[in-house]
């Protein structure tokens, strides 16, 4: 992987079930309630979401040659809706396990990708283009 | 983190405090009332009952059918990339779900209820058969080099699975059945068929240790036959190394749950991400678990007062670590056998991962039919308690066997030490 430029942008937003609130990298976006968010310890983002309040992270990772900087985790609760914005200057192919939802991301366009995390677990999420490993969601409930 | 499993992606969450302080209050009640109910004279030593009721179980054919079949679709795995094909799925194909859960883990997990059925579903015995090969025996070869041979090779697929970068990878886990399955014919046809395997082949001895937890045994005409719990382990034979394996069997489990734990993370750093020093990880465990033991049986010798080896000793309550062993895998793995199990539907209509729909299944997607963690956390406590229980019984039972009017305090160290191998395993779920 080496020589091989890859810088990937990945604005994370984790949102409540009852807002519409969104984040985009064309978009600005407005926290309803103050944010919630904390950091747990070293390389971990800890959202916490429910229906009354919206909480909004957006999270930078940047891939480069194959190292990932950024969370290692992210955590939300069982029910929220992910919302997971990717730009990339390269093309591939984003892996959701366990949910196994495949996401083309095509380089230098952003592109959303939204499930909702109804399965408790930790689910690893990777570019399978090189097996690049970005970072766990972890689904609290 | 990567978690190096050859399959799945899905963890279970950690346990949370509250059902920790449960499992832990738990195993100490277990081990008290143990201590305080238990018989005084052996009951489990003279090894299981045939005499009941017994049923011939006509599944022979079919189970040899089924693991032949298995294996060919495995090493099959080889041969799309030697013809240029390109596999379409992301999807695991069959062969990461044949070995990983199928071989891996349910053949072992449900050989401790039904009985080792892996008897007859080995498909390199049956290979060996068809091929001729290995009829001359070497009648003691497993008395003389016993489980040395297999404790190496389970480390080597446990070091594929839990510690290689691709272990999930078709190809490469398909070059490694078939290095595995040249290597046991040659084995074959020198130590004989049924040597042969109880030497070489982990599984066997794997299965066979876990099945003697099984209430259901076979009598001398083939049949199936009700023996009781965990009768047939007290009398499981003494090979030579058997407590390294039943050791590396919990350190394997072991080092998996530690290695994708927090508190792992935050001590070792980035040494976790390494092939090198994940390798290194692995033989710490097992060595920290061996010493363990060791000591527990060295202690346990002592203050029997009846002159035993520590040594000695560690073989005679090696039987002793097999439910606890079990009872780390099952914890361990119950959901990713449950869930990732599954892949297995639609694997079979697309063996090879090149876009085939042979049974109209392969867009089959996982049921994750448990959507709350804390049936999944209280099982996990459940396996690991009764496991413990197990262990506690029979290391009583042999205590009582070999120690005598020493057995009341030579147990204490046996009993020290499980209480230890369960809070770690309560641990490791927890991180």
């Amino acid at each position: 992987m080496t020589g091989r430029a890859v810088a990937a942008f990945l604005m994370l937003a984790v949102m409540g079930c009852g807002s519409g609130a969104q984040v985009d990298t064309a978009t600005t976006s407005t926290a309803v309630s103050p944010s919630t968010t904390e950091t747990v310890g070293p390389n971990r983002t800890t959202t916490a979401s429910s229906t009354t309040t919206t909480t909004i992270e957006a999270t930078l990772v940047q891939v480069r040659g194959g190292e990932v900087e950024g969370p290692d985790v992210i955590e939300v609760d069982l029910g929220a809706t992910v919302d997971v914005s990717v730009l990339s200057d390269t093309d591939g192919e984003i892996h959701v396990h366990g949910y196994d939802l495949t996401f083309e991301m095509s380089g230098g366009t952003p592109f959303h990708v939204t499930f909702v995390a109804d399965v408790p677990g930790v689910f690893e999420v990777e570019v399978h283009t090189g097996h690049i490993h970005l970072f766990d969601i972890r689904v609290v409930g | 983190m990567i978690l190096a499993h050859g399959i799945g992606g899905r963890s279970d969450l950690p346990l949370p405090v509250s059902i920790l302080v449960v499992g832990a209050a738990a195993v100490l009640v277990v081990s008290f009332v143990a201590l305080g109910m238990l018989w005084t004279r052996p009951r489990f030593q003279d090894g299981p009952r045939y005499d009941g009721a017994s049923v011939r179980v006509p599944t022979r054919t079919v189970l040899a059918a089924v693991g032949l079949v298995g294996l060919l679709l495995v090493i099959g795995q080889v041969v799309p990339p030697l013809l240029g094909m390109e596999r379409s799925r992301i999807r695991p194909t069959v062969a990461p779900v044949a070995v990983w859960v199928a071989l891996w883990l349910v053949v072992p997990i449900t050989s401790a209820v039904i009985g080792n059925w892996y008897a007859d579903l080995n498909p390199w015995r049956t290979l060996a058969r068809g091929l001729g090969i290995g009829n001359q025996e070497r009648i003691g070869l497993p008395h003389t080099v016993g489980l040395w041979p297999a404790t190496v090779v389970f480390l080597a697929f446990a070091w594929f699975e839990l510690v290689s970068p691709h272990p999930g990878d078709p190809t490469t886990l398909g070059f490694v059945v078939l290095g595995y399955t040249v290597f046991l014919l040659g084995a074959m046809s020198w130590a004989g068929r049924e040597s042969g395997l109880a030497v070489f082949d982990f599984f066997t001895p794997y299965n066979r240790l876990i099945s003697a937890i099984s209430p259901l045994g076979r009598n001398r005409h083939g049949e199936v036959v009700w023996r009781g719990w965990l009768r047939a382990l007290a009398v499981i034979p003494e090979w030579p190394g058997l407590w390294v394996f039943a050791v590396v069997m919990i350190a394997t489990v072991s080092y998996d749950g530690a290695v994708g734990s927090e508190w792992l993370r935050a001590l070792g750093g980035g040494l976790v991400d390494t092939t090198g020093g994940r390798t290194v990880l692995l033989l710490v465990s097992v060595a920290v678990v061996a010493l363990g033991y060791y000591l527990a049986c060295a202690i346990a010798a002592r203050l029997s007062g009846g002159g035993w080896r520590p040594l000695e000793v560690a073989q005679r309550f090696a039987h002793t670590l097999i439910p606890i062993g079990l009872a780390y895998a099952l914890s361990h793995y119950f959901t990713l056998v449950l869930f990732e199990g599954q892949q297995m539907v639609a694997a079979l209509s697309d063996p090879f991962g090149l876009g085939w729909d042979l049974f109209g299944t392969s867009d089959y997607r996982v049921d994750f039919f448990i959507r709350t963690s804390t049936p999944v956390w209280l099982s996990q406590v459940a396996f690991i308690v009764g496991g413990h229980l197990a262990g506690v019984v029979l290391a009583h039972d042999r205590s009582l066997q070999d120690f005598g009017g020493g057995a009341g305090r030579s147990q204490y160290a046996m009993l020290v030490l499980m209480i230890a191998l369960t809070s770690l395993a309560l641990l490791i779920l927890s991180g």
